[in-house]
């Protein structure tokens, strides 16, 4: 909390603290001179240029700690307002942490809390609250998408979209003071339809940005693939198959096969956390029941869904406590050991899905058929798909999915790989949750969210109430709403709330 | 050499008012007025009262002052603006005989033994020695303070047509002699303009054409001395009549004849009461505007076309006015004319209204640049019992925007350099639910009170707030029971459902009621006796109660960044606009609230501005 904040020097490492690199960034920022750190210096600090990089060994009384690049910003020029230390240091994690160890153990400085930097420059007002805001989604962009949304705000494209909510608030306002002050010079009749069509307009607005604040939050900001589905259905061989391509990511969980696996996946500059599940079967066994209702709580909260089959071994009943869940694909497998197959039948046994496809899943062939593709344009509009069978619109055109033969993979063998076929189905999914250009700034969103419900609630007054004062007087109260949403109206709580997501070093 | 305890320049409505507070403090008093004018005389429309100013003559009448008592001893018609839209909005207003107002105020001032009136021309005011020696063509006052209600007589300038002349109004002479004191006032840089209609023969005009409106016997009397529904005189109607596109076309063919439009006037008109020319020309897409004939007396011969001021040629008013239906052989007596004035910076002064820099000389009225006679007298009032209580070593009167207009009126003035003439709204008060004008004996007493007088008004307030009291706890405690002779009876006068048991209180709140009505009902019903004002006051009250105390709630969110401490300094350094960053070097705001306050202060600043408030 800020009120907890006091204005000691603080230190923090600015480039992470999770990997190695090269370089690693610390700074040291509201210190009242800086050479109160000469001791920890070779160079002489009174004689560095002001935002020139100078070299230096850094000392820890005679020995020297490493040797490092140091920039001194003299306030009010530097990023949070206040004078600002820079040291480019090599970036072992151990390193980093022995180098801060040192500065805070001789006291002169503290570790940053979370968000103290920017805190600090929206004290020092080298930032607005918009600004701090599109800072906190640009720092922590898992997409392009949150990056631009990150700069819009940054820059003030999406203040200016507020301030004209805001212009069209002041009108309803107006019409309504209007009607009290003023009726006998406008006249009645003009008075309402002036009421009437200001709040048109303004629940047309709220409207349209509320909206925006529908899709879930999470689903943007760390979207996940889950794949779900029977041991042996092949959800190992997908997982390893999408993440073909991705063997640079490091895993961030260590998994048994009786709990669950994820990797970060990059899809076009979009991370995903790809999650492969525990298979699902009857079982006795206390430890594997509790890593299936975890795979199936993972895979409620998924942003993508796949359920993967094995038709050889499916017993359709095994699909009973998921008959409820809609997977955004469903995926048939062991596709070159099916005979004499009834796709239709079977899959509407299955759980409801948007997409549908029929692959053999064996580590070195990726031959497949899609069955159907739901309300997502077709792939083939993304690539050279000709040869894949495809229907839209989501309904299930029988001659596609027909009873099927022996299946042929030379005739049938797509000519794009079928991890890019999941992908780009996943990217359409995410694109389009894009494409109603939803809003990240969860401040932003629980304000547009209280405008709403507060406009669905005045909306409801007016209705059953002719007492304009009373109109008026709710009509403040949405006022305040309207104002909280353009940073006019920031008790200490929200802005508490706003620094308490940032994350250390900034 | 005369002496006297406070001398007031001006015998217009806030003059009246003044003299007429102070010198219940049993001072000695001095009006001086212009030769040949009536006290409180009505040159703009002949109406007391309105939107927010009915609201402003009842807190006057609960502080004790005199207008209320004058509207109500002339009004020849009544009328509840806003009857249909809720008790708080509502407000009464009054059509006065404007002879007989002035000759009901003169007989007041004159009844007041310490109130001297001199009708001579003031040749010169001076400060001296902590006092001030006033000069007319006659005689030399010394006075220990001095309030200056002059109106629009600061360099005023008539304008009809091509032709204008000094003067403030039309039927008298610039005031002169005052240079010398205004030398050292700080004056606005632009000059405030205000204009009035032709005054039209009454018997010139066809009455069938026009809607009547009927003086309304429900509308209760300003003065709570009265009986609220006595009528002094004779009561007449008004008519409404409708401008036309012949009207709006005359008026646009002749733009460079009208001073406004031909850049002779230079001052700033009120927006919210524009000349014909400004529909005219501000708002091309209307066709038609109201003309509401309001008759200027009972014995006077012309009516006031209010609507329709203009500073045009005389013989294009005549034109004009005579395309309007019912209007087509009209006469005009009185041509209209638009009056250019010089205002007081009032951002000089206190909130007692006294120049801060020259102690004792205080202003009240349109000279502060305000319009209206109801925003002249509230003011009239906070300078006249503010000199009294300052030359006697008391407490000042200072009322809270929270619980009266008047509050409003003075920190929005005093808070401002005003740009416009200043009126009041509704929309000003930030807590209209609660500032009505039921309940302005309750809201004023605590300040009528805190004057240490004893007339009649407070012995009146005292015993209205102590039967309010009994009424008010009798209402929260009274029950209803859920019987099934209750429930019968619920439903035959329409109270809706009675499942459990209610307090009458309950019941008041019940949207589908009528609170006054209801109160008064279940009074009845229990053989309780109270006065209809009480139970009146008390209804609307109990009505509004919840709210007012949801929006207290609500509002004190803003409140507590409202008292952050803000540095204008640093604000006027950063990226805002320049029309903001001069506005808020003029007013150098301490506070949040008074950022917001400024007039012109863009949303976008106001973010900028909270977003860096951390404290």
């Amino acid at each position: 909390m800020i009120h907890l904040y006091d204005d000691r020097p603080i230190i923090a490492c600015s480039t992470g603290l999770q990997t190695n690199s090269a370089i690693g960034l610390i700074r040291i920022s509201g210190f009242e001179n800086i050479n109160s750190f000469q001791k920890f210096f070779k160079i002489n600090l009174q004689k560095i240029k002001k935002r020139y990089s100078h070299f230096s060994a850094l000392l820890d009384g005679e020995t020297t700690v490493d040797e490092v690049v140091l920039t001194y910003f003299e306030n009010p020029h530097s990023y949070n307002g206040e004078n600002i230390l820079e040291l480019g240091v090599h970036g072992n994690q151990i390193n980093i942490q022995r180098i801060i160890s040192l500065f805070i153990n001789s006291g002169l400085v503290r570790a940053a809390k979370e968000g103290e930097f920017s805190y600090r420059a929206l004290k020092n007002k080298k930032l607005t609250l918009s600004q701090v805001e599109g800072l906190d989604l640009l720092l922590n962009a898992s997409s392009s998408y949150m990056l631009d949304q990150g700069l819009q705000v940054l820059s003030g494209d999406l203040h200016n979209q507020y301030l004209g909510l805001h212009a069209s608030f002041l009108k309803l306002k107006s019409s309504v003071e209007i009607s009290i002050d003023f009726s006998e010079d406008v006249g009645e009749e003009q008075c309402e339809v002036l009421l009437n069509d200001a709040l048109k307009e303004f629940n047309k607005k709220v409207t349209s940005l509320w909206r925006r604040v529908q899709s879930s939050k999470s689903d943007l900001v760390s979207p996940s693939i889950s794949l779900v589905g029977q041991t042996n259905a092949g959800k190992s061989s997908l997982f390893n198959l999408l993440l073909s391509n991705d063997r640079s990511i490091v895993s961030d969980q260590a998994g048994t096969t009786r709990d669950y696996v994820s990797e970060y996946l990059s899809i076009e500059g979009n991370t995903f956390r790809l999650v492969d599940t525990a298979g699902i079967r009857e079982t006795d066994d206390h430890i594997e029941k509790i890593g299936i209702e975890r795979a199936l709580e993972i895979s409620s909260t998924s942003f993508y869904k796949i359920l993967v089959v094995n038709p050889l071994q499916t017993k359709v009943e095994d699909y009973n406590s998921l008959q409820n869940e809609t997977f955004d694909l469903v995926i048939i497998s062991h596709l070159d050991q099916l005979n004499n197959f009834n796709t239709e039948e079977f899959l509407n046994k299955l759980p409801v899905s948007d997409n549908a496809l029929i692959a053999d899943l064996s580590m070195n062939t990726t031959s497949y058929t899609l069955l159907k593709s739901g309300s997502i344009e077709p792939v083939s509009n993304n690539g050279s798909m000709g040869a894949v069978e495809i229907t839209k619109g989501g309904s299930i055109e029988p001659e596609n999915i027909g009873p099927m033969g022996a299946v042929n993979n030379e005739t049938l063998g797509p000519i794009e790989p079928l991890e890019d076929v999941i992908q780009s189905l996943v990217l359409d999914k995410f694109n389009s949750l894009c494409s109603d250009n939803p809003l990240l700034v969860s401040r932003h969103r629980e304000c547009i969210n209280n405008i709403y419900l507060s406009l669905k609630q005045f909306q409801a007054l007016t209705e059953n109430i002719d007492d304009i004062a009373i109109i008026s007087s709710e009509l403040n109260i949405l006022d305040a709403k309207v104002s909280e949403l353009l940073g006019i109206i920031s008790p200490d709580d929200v802005l508490n709330n706003i620094f308490s997501n940032f994350c250390i070093g900034k | 050499m005369q002496t006297y305890d406070i001398a007031i320049v001006g015998g217009g409505h806030a003059g009246v008012e003044a003299a007429w507070i102070a010198a219940q403090f049993d001072l000695k008093v001095l009006i001086l007025s212009m030769p040949g004018v009536g006290l409180a005389s009505a040159p703009c429309n002949p109406a007391i009262g309105g939107v927010g100013k009915g609201q402003v003559v009842r807190e006057i009448d609960a502080l004790g002052g005199l207008m209320s008592r004058l509207a109500d001893s002339s009004a020849i018609q009544y009328r509840i603006l806003n009857e249909s839209k809720g008790y708080a909005v509502q407000s009464t207003r009054v059509q006065v005989d404007k002879d007989l107002y002035t000759e009901n105020a003169e007989a007041y001032i004159n009844r007041v033994s310490n109130i001297n009136v001199v009708k001579e021309k003031v040749v010169s005011i001076k400060e001296s020695d902590g006092c001030y020696a006033i000069s007319t063509e006659k005689n030399n006052f010394k006075v220990k303070k001095c309030i200056v209600t002059t109106g629009t007589f600061l360099n005023g300038k008539l304008h009809t047509g091509e032709e204008s002349t000094s003067g403030g109004r039309v039927d008298c002479e610039m005031s002169p002699g005052m240079k010398e004191i205004f030398s050292k006032v700080s004056t606005l840089e632009t000059r405030f303009k205000t204009g009035t209609p032709a005054r039209v023969n009454k018997d010139s005009l066809d009455y069938s054409k026009f809607v009547e409106q009927k003086s309304d016997p429900k509308t209760k009397n300003f003065s709570s001395l009265n009986d609220p529904y006595k009528r002094f005189v004779e009561q007449v109607s008004c008519y409404i009549a409708h401008t036309n596109e012949n009207t709006l076309n005359i008026i646009r063919e002749n733009k460079e004849r009208s001073p406004i439009y031909n850049g002779q006037i230079k001052g700033v008109g009120p927006r919210y009461c524009p000349s014909i020319e400004d529909k005219a020309f501000r708002y091309p897409d209307r066709h038609t505007h109201h003309v509401f004939v309001e008759p200027e007396g009972l014995k006077a011969s012309t009516i006031y076309p209010n609507g329709v001021s203009t500073s045009l040629p005389k013989e294009v008013q005549l034109e004009f006015l005579r395309t309007i239906e019912g209007f087509d052989k009209c006469e005009i007596e009185i041509y209209g004319y638009a009056v250019e004035y010089d205002v007081v910076d009032t951002s000089k002064l206190s909130d007692c209204l006294e120049y801060i820099d020259l102690p004792g000389l205080y202003f009240a009225g349109q000279v502060n640049g305000t319009s209206g006679y109801e925003e002249a007298a509230g003011q009239g009032l906070i300078a006249g019992a503010n000199a009294a209580l300052s030359l006697l070593g008391k407490d000042k009167l200072v009322l809270d925007r929270s619980d009266s207009y008047i509050g409003v009126m003075v920190e929005d003035l005093i808070s401002n350099k005003r740009d416009e003439p200043y009126r009041l709204f509704t929309a000003r008060s930030e807590n209209r639910l609660y500032v009505r004008e039921d309940n302005s004996i309750n809201r004023m007493a605590k300040y009528r009170n805190s004057l240490g007088l004893n007339t009649e008004v407070d012995e009146y307030q005292q015993s209205f707030l102590d039967e309010y009291d009994i009424l008010w706890n009798l209402v929260k405690k009274t029950s209803i029971y859920a019987t099934e002779k209750n429930k019968n009876y619920f439903k035959s006068v329409s109270y809706g459902e009675l499942s459990k048991n209610i307090t009458l209180e309950e019941l008041i709140r019940r949207s589908q009621v009528d609170p006054v009505e209801t109160l008064e009902r279940e009074l009845a019903n229990r053989g309780a006796s109270f006065s209809p004002e009480v139970i009146y006051a008390c209804a609307i009250s109990i009505k509004y109660e919840g709210y007012i105390n949801r929006s207290t709630i609500e509002n004190e969110r803003i409140y507590r960044l409202g008292k952050k401490v803000i540095n204008w300094k640093s604000i006027v350094s950063g990226n805002i606009s320049n029309e903001c960053r001069q506005r808020i070097e003029e007013v150098k705001p301490t506070t949040f609230s008074q950022l917001q306050r400024i007039d012109g202060i863009r949303p976008a600043t106001l973010a900028f501005v909270a977003g860096n408030i951390i404290q």
